[in-house]
């Protein structure tokens, strides 16, 4: 399901790095949307937001949480805002998130999902 | 014929326009003219003129008689007029030849106007109506004459010098011609004759050299046909051979072929499952931050859970209040209880009312409160059932799954790679067997090839052979067609050899015949001239000449005999040679005007004398050119023989030269008739 509210655009402050991820990660993230949900859970699970330096654009917003799970969580979260306040804290909890996946790679060559993953066996 | 005008323009010593008239004949019954002139004046220029005006440069080469000055001029033109009367036909015949100087050639033009009327043709046809007409060239030598000609004729003694014009005088050059032609035309008959018979030698050696090709021929097919069977045969066993280790290889073809086809059907399945995980696993991947929310959205249920709980503790606490102040304010307002019905004491009362009051105080928005925290209840609780929903979805998709899908796409592309090799294989070893079999093809075959090679070499051999035989054969057959015996051909042929033999013999008879019927007659006038002028009128009876000794003049005597012509002296032989002029003159049927130049110069005065004579007889127009001194009073050439035909004068001119601008002109004059 769409996301509530209007804002039809996600922005980032990160576009180098998404672009990066994308062309060398294609088996985790085949997409920018895959790897900016990727960001915005990893955010949500360290409880780190990050203020977005610059905006530019990286997807439309029905392209990402089609089945609502993360509108849910913000919902929970921040129900005292508008869909769109919690559309922008989505966007700087991805901050956080793409920041941190784009460090652990250049660290490690390669993207751990075991370390944000509780039962992954590998 | 009677020589009427002579003009000429730029020839030789004469510069400008020139012009005789002779006038008509027989003017007061006189023929004789006489031109003076000394020593380099112009008289033989005369002569020159009229051999060039009739004959053009066949009697003299027209450079060599142009006037030396005006030859240098460009443009510069000499033409030469001559007006003959011909009183047998009575026609007027002009003859005007012309040759003008072009650059470095010179041009000539020749016309030929008959009684006024111009003959239209061309040079040679003009030339042709001259020497029928007027005078042959041949015959013009015995009517222009200088002493010079006499004396070549008394040197040769007649002979070949006077055949053609003695014949042509006769008109048996003709008959002469047409035996040679006769005689031509036979001799090519029998040329063809001899080819005839040699072509029929030629057509006995072509047949056996044909029949011989054909033997040849005939053994060299016999040859190429038992190659060719055998070489039919070499190359069945070869196809033979061939088919047997096909079929041979073809089973085991077909169990590979069998085989790499369930490798495919394999392949095909594998890459079909390696779609549908890669499908899974992109799902996975798209919610794999799930996954990485997991225990956050179990942390939010409990949350969601205690918030519950709490909520409906508010809610339960907020009920039980509102029902209390509810029962009190029944109770007050109807004193009785609402559920059992008792009357409540007056204590009871004040204290209940106190309760209600301080109650009220306390909560005076109860009802509201109580309707938020419902709303806040539901709003929860809605966030619940849909984080219990999507945890229970969550379940699904396992983090094994993403890692047991991740293993087998690992096996499924193992797997590929390994059918893929296996058909690379198959396809190796397919290619192999049909190297193998080749190779064992061409083992087993290669001696039949070598043979199969060398026969065909040889049947090519044998085929250029007979090719060749076959060519020389056409062109032998061709060549055999031209040499056909032509036996009817052969006996036309000798027919008309036989003919044409006839016809020259009765020629040769009859020219025969004509000339020594003619030549007696010539002979005849020629010896009477000839006893005219000599001095051995006594002596001698005549002279003669036949067509046996070549035309070689032959003194007689009175006693018939012929003294040896050698020991006769020069000077006879010039009287002989003059009386021969004379004589075909006299009997020729041209009356062309006789014109001689400086003729009595070395003749005795006796010889002078009967020429005279003979001249004043004659009824030709005679033009003598004349030497004489130029001086005042100069002696002339004929000064002592002028009485004999002085008589016969018809007119005199004399040629002037003016030294300085070293040209000639010619003047009438009374030198001998006038006196």
């Amino acid at each position: 399901m769409p996301w509530s509210g209007n804002k039809p655009k996600i922005y980032t402050g990160s576009k180098g790095k998404y672009e990066e991820l994308v062309k060398d990660y294609k088996e985790h993230f085949p997409s920018y949307s895959v790897l900016f949900q990727v960001a915005a859970a990893i955010g949500i699970l360290l409880d780190q937001k990050k203020e977005l330096r610059r905006r530019d654009e990286l997807v439309n917003t029905y392209s990402i949480d089609k089945d609502g799970t993360l509108e849910l969580l913000m919902k929970i979260k921040y129900p005292d805002l508008t869909p769109e306040e919690r559309l922008e804290e989505l966007e700087k909890y991805a901050e956080a998130g793409i920041e941190i996946i784009y460090k652990d790679v250049n660290l490690t060559g390669r993207f751990n999902l075991k370390k944000y993953v509780e039962d992954l066996n590998i | 014929m009677w020589l009427q005008k002579m003009v000429i323009k730029n020839l030789k010593p004469y510069r400008g326009r020139v012009e005789i008239v002779f006038g008509r004949r027989y003017l007061q019954g006189k023929h004789i003219y006489v031109i003076y002139g000394d020593n380099g004046f112009g008289k033989t220029s005369l002569l020159d003129a009229i051999y060039w005006g009739l004959f053009g440069k066949r009697a003299r080469k027209t450079q060599l008689i142009f006037n030396d000055k005006e030859i240098e001029r460009k443009g510069a033109e000499m033409f030469v007029e001559l007006t003959f009367y011909d009183d047998f036909s009575n026609k007027t015949y002009t003859i005007f030849r012309k040759a003008v100087k072009a650059g470095s050639i010179i041009q000539e033009k020749l016309e030929v106007i008959i009684d006024g009327e111009s003959i239209t043709g061309d040079v040679l046809y003009k030339q042709d109506c001259i020497e029928e007409f007027l005078i042959p060239y041949e015959i013009s030598k015995f009517f222009f004459f200088d002493a010079e000609y006499v004396k070549t004729l008394a040197r040769e003694q007649g002979g070949e010098i006077v055949k053609d014009s003695v014949e042509l005088l006769l008109g048996l050059k003709a008959i002469r011609e047409s035996i040679e032609d006769l005689t031509s035309i036979k001799g090519e008959f029998e040329r063809q004759r001899r080819k005839y018979f040699m072509e029929e030698n030629n057509y006995r050696e072509i047949a056996e050299k044909l029949e011989n090709i054909s033997k040849k021929l005939e053994m060299y097919r016999k040859r190429r046909e038992r190659i060719q069977r055998e070489l039919k045969k070499k190359r069945e066993e070869r196809i033979e051979l061939r088919r047997e280790l096909a079929e041979s290889g073809i089973e085991e073809i077909k169990k590979i072929l069998q085989r790499r086809d369930e490798l495919e059907s394999k392949l095909e399945l594998l890459k079909e499952g390696r779609e549908e995980i890669k499908r899974k696993l992109e799902e996975l991947c798209t919610n794999i931050h799930l996954l990485i929310l997991k225990s956050e959205l179990i942390t939010a249920e409990k949350y969601l859970e205690n918030k519950l709980k709490k909520l409906q503790r508010e809610k339960e606490k907020l009920r039980e209040l509102s029902f209390r102040m509810l029962f009190l304010k029944r109770l007050l307002d109807e004193l009785k209880c609402p559920i059992c019905g008792k009357i409540p004491l007056e204590l009871d009362i004040r204290l209940l009312s106190e309760e209600l009051e301080k109650l009220e105080k306390n909560n005076p928005l109860i009802s509201k409160e109580l309707t938020s925290i419902d709303e806040e209840y539901s709003r929860y609780y809605g966030f619940y059932s849909q984080l219990k929903q999507k945890l229970e979805n969550i379940k699904q998709f396992s983090t094994s799954d993403v890692y047991e899908l991740r293993i087998k796409l690992r096996e499924i592309n193992e797997e590929i790679n390994r059918v893929q090799k296996d058909i690379l294989r198959k396809d190796e070893l397919l290619k192999n067997i049909g190297f193998s079999l080749v190779s064992s093809i061409e083992g087993k075959i290669s001696d039949l090839q070598r043979e199969i090679g060398e026969l065909e070499e040889r049947d090519k051999n044998l085929f250029e052979k007979i090719e060749e035989l076959e060519q020389r054969k056409k062109k032998l057959e061709r060549e055999l067609k031209r040499f056909l015996p032509k036996k009817s051909e052969i006996l036309e042929l000798e027919a008309k050899i036989d003919f044409i033999d006839a016809i020259k013999m009765a020629f040769k008879d009859y020219l025969d015949e004509m000339i020594e019927k003619r030549r007696n007659d010539i002979i005849k006038s020629s010896s009477e001239i000839f006893l005219k002028l000599t001095n051995k009128k006594d002596e001698y009876r005549g002279f003669e000449f036949s067509s046996q000794s070549n035309y070689k003049f032959q003194i007689v005597c009175k006693d018939g005999s012929k003294p040896n012509m050698d020991t006769i002296s020069y000077g006879e032989m010039e009287v002989m040679a003059l009386s021969f002029i004379l004589g075909l003159n006299m009997y020729s049927q041209i009356k062309a005007p006789i014109i001689t130049d400086t003729l009595f110069g070395r003749l005795s005065p006796y010889v002078q004398e009967n020429i005279a004579k003979v001249f004043s007889e004659m009824d030709n127009q005679i033009i003598l050119l004349v030497l004489k001194d130029d001086r005042p009073n100069g002696k002339t050439e004929i000064e002592l023989i002028a009485p004999f035909f002085k008589q016969n004068i018809c007119k005199e001119f004399i040629i002037k030269r003016d030294q300085i601008k070293r040209e000639s002109k010619i003047y009438e004059c009374k030198i001998l008739a006038g006196d």
